[in-house]
């Protein structure tokens, strides 16, 4: 059985169906693009998945067990993290801070025993930061651990939202264009960071990408959107040369 | 705990002492005028109303116009308390009764805050610039509180110890909780909301926990105040209250809490020493805050705190080396302390960082490193 | 039914002073997404001036008023200027906290200049012809305020949805670093916020005296923070909704009061603030608001 499965879900803005009946599903492990213009609804799955917004209709779930939630924290408690397509840090917190929240939820110790500083508030805030200098140093990021998050460059600012969002220990890991604004030889780099990010934690990651370089390069499944619908799902190969995609999104190459 | 740690705190909890002392054998020896020992609790008392107005509006974000409502709250209730058990000075009551007046603000703090914290934007400034009128309008409106005439026969027993001590544990408070788990939670809400969120945290509570400690404290300073003043009237605790704290937060330091002490006792002390210019005092209050806000609107210290780190930076961090807080070249022993309120995350730390590499634990942990090296 | 119908059209009167204060708070917020603490005062500086205009110059009510609408334009543009054009990409916090400070300093300056003592305009609405309709009895100022109002805001509307400006004004609220990429002088548009808003509270302010005819420094504050509860309630940012939600205010505002016990109405000022908590737990868009969560 499919790790996440999505199930008729729907969503409409008055008149406007944003997301019209979309089912698919996430395999353990796997890495699954999610593509289509924009404006076709993959942010707003995201959204939906993540609680932003409630559905009309349809169901999600997570290891068979359907997820019901209202708001987005409980999304993260559930197992599925996320990521922004414009970067959205804490900026005047330093980097390894940045991380430390995304462990938030994994902590024990009370207020009180954060405020007077009881033993579990040292052992727990020890094994925190170690945890989080592991996480850094997956990304490269240690050097920068006490530099603040706004004064990384670009690149290394993407590398941490998702270094922050793998904090909170997700099932699912979802991306919002993780490759935007980079350049060929960061996208490259980005490419085998997912595909390591999948293989060490164990996790499954969703993307949504206009890269098709990247995509069609890491995903063992692509989900096409048009117009709130899915269109077409299969491999890489398979959507490559499914017709409608072609036309609704690809483009036939000259 | 480390041992540096510990002897860090000793070093605080010293120093904290040590000012004590001076300014208890100034007032005791009879060098300075008795005037002066007022003005020094009275500092006090409105250094932890801005210490905790700090604490929602420079930590959480939130901007707070209706402070003095929560002191109000406090000062009736703990008044009220006193008043009610009849032994004028005894300081067991009076304690009781500041803890009791404290929650109680706390609760009003919830009670306004649950409808506005749930939102984005603004409406926390509105929702208690509202609340502090309500306040006034109740305490004038009820019999118990005076009905619209000033509370009188409340016992005089706040003095400068109970003061200062008071406002010490509200600054540990807050500065321990700051840089636990919880007060990182808070710090990212302030920095963006709709990540902290998406991170995991629940923002509504995060902010009903700032809020609300932020009312208990300053519900603690309305109970000192009320046995400092042995009156009350429901017009001290107006508007303009409120925007005084803003005022010594906004001077001090937005997010700096010995930044709030520093400028309450400065703008405690300016009247006295410039008492022809009363009227105008208000005036030049607003013209500094329009230029602070256009010209430094991090304020005096910005988030930096007053503390041996900076003392040790300004001393060319002579001296106070050994101190295990003058990690101000890079040696940050305790991760604990990495939070940029107080100023030390500009800073490279490569050695401090590899030197804590080695010390992490979890054998597999380290094979993936190994693994994630040798694959670069 | 008589009584009740008295306290309507009490309740229309203040509700069209609260509609008219509540548009300058709504546009200034649409625009530039700030709670303009300021615009409070600009209602206690209009009463001063028209005051003087009366008692010094001897001039009559309705220059007077023409002329304090025009200082008010001049003293909100003037604010715009000096301190929020400035602030505009710095953090919200320091927006708002140099707006409190203004106001603060509109008072305090006017309190060192014409002392904290209330003063008694020379004209109260007792003056104009009593109006009667069947049993119901009225002033005929009541009348002439809710009717300056109404045309006010048709004129505002027409002004908004039919001139350029103002449809210019439209735009910049709905995305205001867009319009400056649309060639639209954003600057200018503010600074005509400002103005269209300090001319509604001048006018505000000379309905407002004739009624409650007492003006001191802090007049402005405490119908200030009701409009601006108002333009909440009838949906922040929206100007049909500041006209709507002032109405709806002044009349509740007015019937609690009529209708209250009399043991209670020391705290039927508090009812006001019992509809903003309302407003925020139920519907915090507001009446005509749609709720918008950031896009992400």
């Amino acid at each position: 059985m499919a790790l996440l499965e999505i199930k008729d879900l729907t969503l409409r803005f008055g008149g406007l169906t944003a997301v019209d009946n979309v089912s698919f599903s996430v395999e353990d492990k796997s890495i699954t693009g999610l593509i289509g213009q924009n404006g076709a609804g993959k942010t707003t799955v995201f959204n939906l998945l993540t609680y932003v917004y409630q559905p009309n209709s349809g169901q999600i779930f997570l290891d068979g067990k359907e997820m019901k939630g209202k708001k987005p924290h409980q999304a993260v408690t559930q197992g599925l993290t996320r990521t922004f397509q414009n970067i959205r840090l804490f900026r005047n917190m330093p980097v390894i801070d940045n991380v430390k929240v995304g462990c938030l939820q994994q902590g024990k110790y009370s207020v009180a025993s954060g405020i007077f500083r009881l033993p579990s508030y040292w052992k727990e805030e020890k094994e925190t930061h170690n945890k989080a200098l592991e996480l850094l140093d997956v990304f490269d990021l240690v050097p920068y651990a006490d530099h603040y998050a706004a004064s990384l460059p670009y690149g290394q600012q993407r590398k941490l939202e998702i270094c922050r969002a793998l904090a909170t220990k997700p099932r699912v890991l979802l991306l919002d264009e993780p490759a935007a604004g980079m350049n060929p030889s960061e996208t490259e780099e980005l490419m085998s960071t997912i595909d390591r990010i999948r293989q060490y934690f164990e996790i499954a990651v969703l993307l949504i990408e206009h890269d098709m370089k990247l995509v069609m390069g890491i995903c063992e499944k692509i989900v096409v959107l048009n117009y709130g619908c899915v269109i077409a799902e299969g491999t890489p190969e398979e959507i490559k040369n499914n017709e409608e995609v072609i036309n609704a999104y690809l483009g036939y190459e000259v | 705990m480390t041992k540096s740690k510990f002897l860090s705190y000793v070093v605080n909890l010293i120093a904290a002492a040590a000012v004590f002392l001076a300014f208890h054998l100034l007032f005791s020896g009879g060098v300075v005028s008795r005037s002066y020992r007022d003005l020094f609790t009275l500092g006090c008392i409105y250094s932890i109303a801005a210490v905790s107005l700090n604490l929602s509006t420079g930590l959480l974000g939130e901007l707070c116009l209706g402070h003095a409502g929560f002191m109000s709250v406090g000062a009736y209730t703990s008044a009220l308390i006193t008043i009610s058990f009849d032994k004028p000075g005894d300081m067991p009551i009076l304690l009781l009764s500041l803890v009791i007046g404290g929650l109680l603000a706390a609760l009003s703090g919830i009670i306004v805050g649950i409808p506005a914290l749930r939102l984005r934007g603004d409406y926390l400034a509105i929702t208690t610039l509202a609340f502090g009128e309500i306040v006034k309008v109740i305490v004038r409106a009820l019999k118990i509180t005076g009905g619209g005439q000033p509370m009188t026969g409340i016992s005089l027993t706040t003095n400068y110890t109970l003061s200062y001590w008071i406002l010490i544990i509200t600054i540990i408070i807050i500065y321990t909780l700051i840089r636990s788990r919880h007060g990182r939670a808070i710090l990212s809400i302030r920095e963006d909301d709709i990540a902290a969120e998406a991170s995991g945290v629940a923002v509504t509570r995060y902010k009903l926990l700032a809020f609300s400690l932020s009312a208990f404290f300053a519900g603690v300073a309305g109970g000192l105040y009320a046995h400092y003043q042995g009156v009350l009237e429901p017009q001290f605790f107006d508007y303009n209250q409120s925007i005084n704290f803003m005022v010594m937060v906004v001077l001090g330091g937005i997010g700096s809490l010995t930044g709030s002490v520093i400028s309450a006792f400065f703008l405690t002390l300016l009247p006295e020493i410039l008492r022809g210019l009363a009227v105008y005092r208000t005036l030049i209050y607003s013209v500094v805050l329009v230029l602070l806000m256009l010209y430094r609107p991090e304020g005096l210290l910005g988030q930096k705190e007053l503390s041996q780190r900076l003392f040790a930076r300004l001393l060319g961090r002579n001296g106070l080396r050994t101190s295990p807080q003058s990690g101000v070249g890079g040696s940050s022993a305790s991760p604990q302390e990495n939070i940029p309120v107080s100023g030390t995350a500009e800073r490279k730390a490569d050695s401090a960082v590899s030197d804590r590499l080695g010390t992490s634990t979890g054998a597999p942990e380290e094979a993936l490193e190994r693994k994630w090296k040798g694959r670069r | 039914m008589t009584y009740f119908m008295m306290q309507f059209l009490n309740g229309l009167q203040i509700g069209s002073i609260y509609a008219l204060i509540a548009l300058g708070y709504t546009m200034v917020y649409g625009i530039i997404k700030l709670i303009n603490f300021a615009h409070g005062e600009i209602i206690m500086t209009a009463a001063y001036f028209i005051y003087f205009f009366m008692t010094k110059w001897q001039l009559s009510f309705l220059l007077s008023t023409v002329l304090a609408t025009l200082l008010s334009v001049v003293i909100g543009v003037l604010i715009e200027r000096i301190a929020y054009r400035r602030l505009r990409n710095a953090s919200r916090l320091s927006a708002l906290i140099t707006a409190i400070a203004i106001s603060l300093f509109l008072q305090t300056l006017y309190m060192i200049l014409f002392t904290p003592d209330p003063r008694a305009f020379p004209m109260t609405a007792t003056r104009f012809p009593v109006l009667k309709l069947g049993k119901i009895i009225f002033s005929s100022w009541t009348l002439i305020t809710i009717v300056t109002a109404v045309i006010v805001m048709i004129l505002l509307q027409l002004f908004v949805s039919r001139h350029k400006a103002g449809k210019a004004m439209l735009v910049v609220s709905e995305d205001l670093k867009g319009s400056y990429l649309m060639g639209i002088k954003v600057n200018r548009i503010v600074a005509m916020t400002f103005a269209i808003g300090s001319a509604l509270a001048g006018i505000a302010a000379a309905l407002y005296i004739v009624s409650y005819p007492q003006i001191t420094p802090y007049m402005g504050s405490l119908p200030g923070i009701k409009a601006f509860i108002a333009a909440v309630l009838g949906g922040i940012g929206l100007i049909p909704g500041a006209m709507l939600g002032g109405f709806l205010l002044g009349l509740v505002e007015t019937m609690t009061k009529a209708y209250m016990p009399s043991q209670l109405t020391q705290l039927s000022e508090g009812v006001v603030f019992i509809i903003l908590i309302l407003v925020l737990l139920l519907k915090p868009a507001g009446l005509l608001g749609k709720s918008e969560s950031e896009k992400v």
